[in-house]
This record gives structure tokens, sequence and C-alpha cells, in this order.
């Protein structure tokens, strides 16, 4: 892969500069597993949550609050000489930590003191108690909590969850949605959380039809997208339209834009975990669906009765599932033969076991199908059907495993495919499939009431297989197979005022085509709470890696992912990266995060246009790239008016054989990918209206994207061998095929995009539930934003039109809970 | 990446048709005045020729007063004329082949400027200064295995499972073939009876067979006029259709210039080979030939 000097120079300093941070880091590992006087006076608060049937209560949120006069600044760590904070100082006088899968909860690191202790969760009544911790102590404090009407309004507690992940993490950039920020995003027909997630910081896309998102200048196939901690590799239906996942059974999401910790591996972007909702406890059988244009769906969740939960050895369970179909092919019957339609499926079951352990069961199946096979379809020239689609079953345990010791074993399957059938030409078939066995174990350990330590160990197995072959020649035929087995360790050290992750991940990639090779990825979080802990500055290096990338054109704004596996063809990406910021969360609801990056990629792939057919290794061509740039975001989530606007500024750039200029060896480009759009805003705002509507308004303004213009046109003769002669057709110049030739790959841009969505929403309670009819409205002033010009040279004079993307576009729907 | 093609094709045009919408037009500038020159060598053919036009929206289309030179291995040079446009492009109606470019050709020879394997260099000097310029190595020679003869018989309703032997160097194999009176043979009412041209591939040099004609015209089956005729041709031919055959190995440029690997919304983007001031291809191909007539009973020998 031949690179510019410039960008050989550039490589070296960031090589070397990684060279003094991985020395940093093996000194801090060091010294987080060496007590330090300061740390040796720090103690914990941990403890179980369960309800009053003895469950435990996931992601119940416990908050400590140091007590006035409780011994902090002049207690006996002060008095030891320990820089112990006073309330207002360097340490944070409130924490917060989030109870696990089993209930458990820890925080750690705390001077010693008199502490508050609140607990909270959504459906249950919040509790409160007073306890002492002593110098060094670790004190147990287990919470019962006593179901309620859900009178706790959901906002507050995600901004809780946020607030505990800043107070929890020193290096990942944690951004949650909640499953109601999720539905009051205007939406393209119904709430979707893959857009929503767009609206996030360092997030973009490249185009309204696509739902397929890029992180701080990493590609689209660079984000690892879990849902309930496993992957779903293509989560969108109609190439990126829209995704799959039904709101009415999603609690919350979370992206991780970047410094994500050791126990994620797979992907170099970033993290999307979208987290499955099981609905309340006790409250028997519960219900949501919807009505929209796009499709109707519906979510049906009961508690498995207690004879039966007993007899599957669990003290109780219970269970959610959810369908959704469109009908589009219904819908555009009388105008268009449009025989397309999308199906999700999705459920959720959680069971509590006696021990405390809990046990999910995650699954997923959907698909697209577009059938012009029928007889009907006579608008269609050739007979086709076309499906696509994920299928995802994901089980998974988490519980005790001795005193201060959580045991997570998780074992799924995930896979997607894609087909294109010809019933007519037997001999033309298109497939491309991916699939993905898991089975991961981690153990967390609370060593020190000041280190915690995790560690685990995971094996995969990965396929993929992609097949284009018609008139009786593969024009692609290639598959593999590998191992992934993968293992890491992280030390969480926090001592006052501080908190350290380091941790490390190591993955080995065995694949059938090349030899097996061992990824090593050193993580690095450090972070200095500041303001009492209401505010932290924060730093974190990392390296990551993944095996897996998408062949997928991402200049084309719809498409649908062709996996292919790193082996002989396509190598690892490998992905350098560096940040730091400053997060402050204030009292009166407000969160402020200002966060820079710079990021380095090595093995990036693109599609080789003049690959030689004789040697299959020739089909892609690997790239390398840079992004860095800085987010902002200040949201405010308490008040009549809640939101947030968040800007971000981007660089990017790609390096790769300039392949199109026909030179053999190709020389190298540098150019901006159609994701480099350079300043983004986006504007989320919700506020109530009279009549218990509450309106939504998102504004966003993006910088214009990089395009390669064409410089002139010429037209295209097909030439016969036989004859030796060429022929056009027999019309006028300007319905003549044509071929182009471009300028500069990239270097023009289109005018920036500028979208205003509104929505309204009004939720009236009947006696069996609520019911939320909706109008959204998508690009309220009609703006025509560009998605692609087109440059028509064989026209006398020569013009430039183009598609735009979303015109003003109302949709009407209806939600109903009960 | 046909597939992804295809799937974009079809998804981008039902999703972007739904919603998207055009923007007004916008009068442009005139584009750059490039020019093009498709130089394809046949091996073995007496007569060798150079097509030369310009890029549209510039003026006249023709290059005429360029001095075309191809270079053989053992340093001999040939110089191409100027020859008439028919020569390189079939005549129409509407156009005259004289006006939507230039043709050149060399001197007619017993023996072939073009050897199978053999290296050879062009060099393109423009009337207007400037000059482009290529290389290409003619694939290998290979013969037909079956057919083996140049003309033979088909049974009507049967298809022929075409084999060769390995050219060296080839990049792919294109196999064309013309149908005359196919359309009457499979519709006696049809009122249209023009041959039918349709394209096989064979990608790389070790992919030397291709069914005729079931495994031809690919790139028509989303043509609805002739996808119902494609799909009568899935079984073999009808009684009376004769049909050339041409199957020829194509070098790396050629293939890179009729492929059109990239998208972009404005157009095909072709892979040129040569270069300089303009733009253009030099490719070569190695063809080789047969006759058939889908019938019966007939003298000839079976294919």
């Amino acid at each position: 892969m031949a690179r510019g000097g410039a960008w050989r120079g550039g490589w070296a300093k960031f090589r070397d500069m990684g060279s003094r941070v991985w020395k940093a880091f093996a000194v801090a590992v060091v010294a987080g597993l060496l007590p330090t006087g300061a740390a040796a006076q720090a103690g914990a608060l941990t403890g179980v949550v369960r309800d009053t049937s003895g469950a435990p209560v996931v992601a119940a949120l416990v908050t400590a609050e140091r007590v006035a006069g409780g011994g902090a600044a002049g207690g006996p760590a002060a008095r030891a000489g320990v820089p112990t904070p006073p309330a207002s100082g360097g340490g944070p006088a409130r924490r917060t930590a989030e109870a696990d899968s089993a209930g458990r909860w820890r925080l750690a690191g705390l001077a010693p003191g008199e502490y508050r202790l609140r607990v909270e969760r959504l459906g249950y009544r919040p509790a409160e108690r007073t306890v002492t911790l002593a110098a060094g102590g670790v004190q147990q404090v287990d919470f019962a909590l006593v179901a309620a009407a859900l009178d706790i309004a959901p906002v507050s507690v995600e901004v809780a969850r946020e607030r505990q992940r800043f107070s929890a993490d020193a290096g990942a950039t944690s951004r949650r949605l909640a499953g109601s920020d999720i539905k009051r995003v205007p939406g393209l027909a119904e709430a979707d959380v893959i857009r929503a997630v767009q609206v996030l910081p360092g997030v973009i896309t490249t185009s309204d039809f696509s739902s397929a998102f890029h992180v701080r200048g990493g590609s689209a196939d660079e984000n690892l997208i879990l849902l309930d901690g496993f992957p779903v590799y293509n989560p969108f239906h109609l190439g990126g339209l829209f995704g799959v996942f039904n709101s009415d059974m999603v609690s919350g999401a979370e992206l991780l834009a970047g410094g994500f910790p050791a126990s994620y591996g797979g992907r170099v972007s970033s993290v999307l975990n979208v987290e499955s909702d099981p609905g309340a406890a006790g409250a028997g059988v519960q219900g949501a669906g919807g009505v929209s244009l796009l499709a109707s769906r519906l979510a049906l969740g009961a508690d498995l009765p207690t004879g039966l939960a007993r007899a599957a050895g669990l003290r109780s369970a219970r269970g959610r599932v959810s369908f959704r179909r469109s009908y589009f092919d219904a819908l555009l019957k009388p105008v268009a033969d449009f025989p397309y339609h999308l199906t999700d499926v999705q459920g959720f079951f959680e069971g509590w076991t006696p021990g405390g352990g809990r046990f999910t069961l995650t699954g997923y199946t959907g698909g697209d199908v577009l059938d012009f096979s029928h007889p009907s379809s006579e608008s269609f020239p050739l007979k086709l059907r076309m499906d696509w689609g994920n299928d995802m079953l994901g089980a998974r345990w988490t519980g005790g495993a001795g005193p201060g010791r959580m045991l997570d074993l998780r074992a799924g399957y995930s896979r997607f495919g894609a087909a294109i059938r010809f019933p007519e030409f037997a001999d033309t078939r298109f497939e491309s499939r991916i699939s993905q066995a898991t089975a991961q174990a981690s153990m967390k350990v609370d060593a020190r009431p000041w280190l915690a330590l995790e560690g685990g160990v995971g094996g995969d197995r990965m396929a993929y297989r992609s097949l284009a072959t018609t008139g009786g020649t593969d024009f692609r035929n290639d598959g593999d197979a590998g191992w992934l087995a993968s293992g890491y360790a992280q030390a969480q050290w926090r001592v006052p005022g501080w908190l350290l992750d380091t941790g490390v991940r190591a993955d080995g990639w065995f694949p059938g085509s090349a030899p097996g090779r061992w990824l090593v990825s050193p993580r690095l979080g450090l972070k200095r709470f500041l303001a009492g802990g209401d505010a932290a500055l924060n730093l974190s290096f990392g390296r990551y890696t993944q095996v897996v990338q998408s062949a997928r054109d991402e200049e084309v704004p719809i498409g649908i992912d062709v996996w292919q596996l790193a082996g002989d063809r396509v190598p690892p990406v490998l992905s350098k990266q560096v940040q730091a910021g400053v997060e402050s969360f204030r009292p009166a609801g407000w969160h402020l995060a200002l966060e820079g990056f710079d990021r380095r990629f090595q093995g990036v792939i693109g599609f080789n246009a003049a690959a030689d057919p004789n040697d299959a290794r020739q089909e892609f061509v690997a790239g390398s790239g840079r992004s860095y740039g800085a987010d902002v975001l200040v949201k405010r989530e308490r008040g009549s008016v809640t939101g947030w606007i968040s800007a971000s500024w981007l660089r990017a750039t790609r390096t790769f054989p300039d392949v199109l200029s026909g030179i053999d060896p190709a020389p190298s480009i540098t150019y901006a990918p159609i994701f480099d759009r350079r300043l983004d805003f986006e504007g989320v705002l919700r506020f109530p209206l009279p009549g218990r509507v509450e309106a939504g308004v998102h504004a966003s303004y993006g910088s214009g994207l990089p395009y390669t213009r064409p410089i002139a046109a010429y037209e295209i003769f097909e030439y016969n061998v036989g004859t030796g002669r060429r022929s056009r057709p027999d019309s006028p110049r300007d319905s003549a095929e044509t071929a182009i030739l471009l300028g500069p790959r990239n270097s023009v841009r289109y005018p920036a995009y500028v979208r205003l969505d509104a929505s309204l929403r009004k939720t009236i309670r009947k006696r069996w539930g609520l019911l939320s009819p909706y109008i959204d409205v998508l690009n309220v002033t009609n703006r025509k934003n560009v998605l692609f010009y087109f440059y028509e040279y064989n026209r006398n004079p020569p013009t430039r039109t183009g598609v735009s993307m979303f015109p003003l576009l109302p949709s009407v729907g209806v939600e109903a809970t009960f | 990446m046909l597939a992804t093609r295809l799937v974009i094709a079809l998804v981008a045009s039902a999703a972007i048709g739904t919603v998207g919408c055009r923007l007004e037009e916008v009068a442009l500038a005139p584009p750059e005045d490039v020019v093009v020159a498709e130089v394809f060598l046949q091996a073995g053919e007496a007569q060798q020729f150079a097509f030369l036009h310009r890029s549209l929206g510039t003026g006249a289309l023709t290059v005429p007063n360029a001095v075309v030179e191809l270079t053989g291995p053992d340093g001999r040079v040939a110089q191409y004329s100027p020859a008439a446009g028919i020569e390189c492009v079939n005549a129409g109606s509407s156009f005259l082949p004289d006006t939507v470019g230039s043709c050149y050709a060399t001197t007619p020879a017993v023996r072939s400027l073009v050897s199978p394997g053999a290296t050879y260099s062009l060099r393109i000097r423009l009337p207007g200064g400037g000059q482009l310029t290529g290389t290409t190595t003619v694939p290998g020679a290979f013969r037909l295995k079956r057919p083996s003869v140049a003309q033979c018989k088909l049974a009507p309703g049967t298809l022929l499972p075409m084999e060769w032997t390995r050219s060296v160097g080839a990049w792919v194999y294109l196999s064309e073939t013309r149908l005359a009176h196919v359309r009457k043979a499979l519709d006696p009412n049809a009122t249209n009876d023009r041959s039918l041209d349709m394209t096989g591939l064979s990608i790389s040099a070790e992919d030397t067979t291709i069914v005729f004609p079931s495994e031809f015209g690919l790139f028509d089956r989303f043509n609805d006029k002739d996808a119902p005729v494609l799909l009568a041709l899935q079984k073999g031919l009808p009684e009376g259709v004769t049909a050339t055959v041409t199957v020829s190995a194509a070098d790396r440029n050629y293939v890179q210039w009729v492929r059109r690997g990239t998208f972009n919304p404005s157009g095909t983007v072709q892979i040129p080979s040569l270069q300089g001031d303009g733009t253009g291809v030099f490719g070569s191909l190695a063809p080789a030939r047969f006759d058939l007539t889908s019938v019966a009973t007939s003298p000839l020998p079976p294919c």
C-alpha cells in the first residue's frame, strides 16, 4: 500500500507519540496495581437492589451524597495527610452507580465519612438510607424497592444514568438516548432508533435515504451495533431508509462515540448498544403498538406465571415480543406496482434465578422482500425476487460468583443475508451472507475498595459467502470462515478526584484463507473530577481493531452491506485514537461536553474498479485514513423546554491507490471521503403545548459533502469484435449513452444541508392505557437538499440538474400503550 | 459487485423515486475539450484501426490531422492514415460516421501486424500539440476445442457447450454472436426480424467455457423488448437461425475501458490506458470465430 511522503511523516510522528503513550500506559497499569497511601484510605459502598419479591432490580440508580460535616475534610483521611477533597473540592461529593443485571451496585474510591444513599428506578418508589463509611472500609448496603405507579419522569432517570456513566468511566464518550427520546425525534413515518442516533454529536449521515451513520470520521461499517450485547450486522430496511428495531421494544440506546473500554472489540469507530425493554414487572399483560403510514406494529409482554417460572428453575420471569409489517405494497398499489414489504419480529425474555442471577434471551428476525416474480408484475421487464434481512438469537446469564465477583456469560448467533433470484434465468444468482456465532465469559472483581478488575475471554466463529454468477461465469464467488479468539483485562483505579481505566485486549483472528494473527489493543482512560464531581477533564488513548468490513460503496446513498472477513483479500482494520475533553453536569439540569479527537485508520478497503479478474485478491484495495475534530454538546433535561444542541467539526481524509487513473501501479491519492461533513449542527427541542400536547423540533445544518465533479463527457461507442466497427444509437445526441471524465476526487462540495422537522404528539389517558396520536413533518421548509447533481454535457447548452432528498413530508400515526 | 449494483439500482430508484425531487436546471459553461482515442488491436487482422473523437459540447467531434504510430516488438513502426468514418463506425440514418469522430487505419497487409502474445506501443500526436501514449500486450493465441470447425450445425432446441484452450494474459473472454432470423423463427407474426446481437462473458484466463446460446445476452435481460427472446433462447435456437460467434481473449486495457467500473450519478466512468493530453484506450484482442446453423439435418458437421 503506497502512501505519500507527508503521510509517512505524519504516521511516524503518530507512531512515536503512540510509543510514548504506551509507555505511560504501562506505567499506569503498574501504578494501578500498586496501592498508594491515598488509595489505601479510600473506601467503597456496595450492595444489591432487589424488589419485595427478592428479584434483582436491574439498572436501579444508587446515588451517594456526602453529608455536610460528615467527616469529609476533617475526617481520618485528611488527618492522615491524604488529599481527600472537601465536598466542594476536587473529588466528587455526589456519586452515582447503576445496578447491574443482578441488581448489584458499587461505589468505590470514596473518602471516609457519612453518605446519604438514594435508590431510584422507574416503576419503584425511591428508597433512602444514611451510612457512615470508615477509612479504607467496604460497606454493604442492600435495598428492597417497593413497586409504584409510573410517576417518575423517565427522562430524569436517563439523565441520572448518563451521569452515572460520567462518574464510572474514565475514557468512554457515552451518549444515551432514552426510549422516550427516541420516540420524540421526528422520524420518517415512525420512531426509529437508528435515525435518533444521528442527532447526537459526532454522528453524521450522508443522505436522508440512509440511516447508516458515521461517527467521528469512521466508515459506517466501523460501528458495532448491538442488541442486548449481540451484534446485528445490517440493522436497516430498504437499503437504509429505516432501522430495524421496533421503538416499542427499546428501553434506550447508548452510543459510545469513542474511548470505549477493552471489553468492546470488533469495530473501531463506535459502539451502539440498543437495550430491549422487558416491560414493568408485576403489571400483568402489557402492550404497545402503533399504526403509521409505513407499518403497523404491536408489542405484547407479560409475567410468566409463578408456577411456570419455578418449574423452569426461576424465581420469576417475564417476556415481550413485537411484530411489525409494512404495507407499501398495498398503499402504492393504486398508483404503482411496488411489491415491497418489510417484517420484524423482536422478542426479549428475562428471568431471575433463586440465587439472584439474571437470565435473558433476545431474539430478532426480520427482512425485506422485493418480489417482482409474480405474473402480475407486468410493469417490470425481468422477473426477480430479492430478499435480505437479519436473524439474531442471544442468551445471557449474569450473576454473583462469590463475594465481590460478578460473572457474565453469553452465547449467541447473528446472521445477515441478501439474495436476488431470477425465476426465469436459473443461471443467475446473487447472494451475500455473513454469520457470527459467539460465546463469551467475563468476570468483574472488586479487588480493593479503590480497584476494580475485569477480564473476559471469548470465542467467535465467523463466516461469509459472496456469490454473483450469471451466464455461466462467476463475477464473484468467494467465502471464508475463521475463528476469533479474544481476551481482555481491564483495571479501574479510583482515588478521590481521579479515575484511571487501563486495559488491554487481544484478538486472535484465524481465517481459513490466511495465516492467523493476534491483534493487541491497549486502552487507557484518565479522568480528573472537578467542581465536586460535577465536572471532569478526560483523556483517553486506544488502539482498536476489526476483522470484518463491508465492501459497500459509501458514495452510493442507498445500498446493502456486502460483508467481507479479513483474510487473503482484505486486511483487518487498525485504528489508533486519542481524545480529550471536558464535561460538566450543572445543577439546573444542564449537561455540557466538549471533546476533541484524532483518529488514524489502516486497512480500510475500497472496491477496486481496475481489478485483474485472474487475481481474486485484487478485488479490493486497502487504504488508510485520518480524522480529527471536536464535538460540543449542550443539553438540558429539566424544565419545560428540554433538548440539546450539538455541534461537530470534522476533517476526514482517506488515502487509496487511484485505480481510476489507469496507471499501473496506481499512484496514491488523498481525498475527503463522502462523510467528511466539516460542520454539523443539530438541535432537538421538546416543549409542552396546551391540551397535553408535546411539541418537538429538530433542526439540522450540515456543511456540504464532497463529490467528484465531471469535467467533460464523451459518447460511448459499442465496439463489435466480429465486425471491427463501432455502433451508436441511431438517435439524437442528447439521448446517447455517455461516459464522463472526472475532476479531482471529491474536490467540490454540494450546498449545505439544512432541514427542520417538527412533531406534535398528544397523549390521551384512557381507561385501558394511553393513546398518542402524532403528526411528524419532515423538512418543514421544503428545502431541496441535494442528493446528487447530474452533469449533462450532451445537452446544448450543457446543464446541471439533480435530485433532492426528502421534500416536505408529513406523516401521521397513532401509538397506544396498555 | 454486479449484485450490489443491481440492488442499488432497484432500491435506490424505488426509494428516491418515491420521495426525491428533481432539482431545477442550471446552465453550465462549456466543458473541457478532451480528445478521446479508441484503439483496439486485433490479432490476425490485416488492417488495424484507430478512432479519435472529442468530448461533447465543445464543437466539432472530429480529430483530423493526428499522427498515429504503432510500434511493434521488433521496433518497427506502422503509421495509421486517415480513413473513411464507415471503416470505424457503422452508419446510421441520423448521422454520418465522419461527423462523430475521425477514423485512421494501417495499410492492409498480407500478414497481420499484430501477433498474439506480443507487446505494442502507441503514440498519437494531436493536431494542436500534445500527445497520447500507451502500451498493450496482446493476449496469447488460443483455439476453439468445441466446436473445432469453422462452420457447423446445431440441432434446434439444443445447447452447445463451447470450450477453448487458455489464452495466456487474457483478462476475460468476450463472446459475441449475431443471430439472423431469430425473431421470425420464434414468432412467425413478428414484424421486426432484425438480427439480434448478444454478448457472453467468461471471466479470467482460466474460464474457457460458455454455453451457447443460453449464457449469452447477459446485458440485455433488463431490456423489456429483448427479454422475451432471451428467455426463449434458454433452451436453444429455433430451426433456421444462423449465427456468427466470435470468442475473443481481451487484455487488461480493453477490459478496464469497457467494464465501467465505478459509480457516478452523471454517467459511466471508463478507466483509460492512454496517458497524456487526453484520454482513451489502447487495448488488444485475440479472436476466434465460427459460423453455426440451427438445423436438424444438414451436410455441415455437428458443432
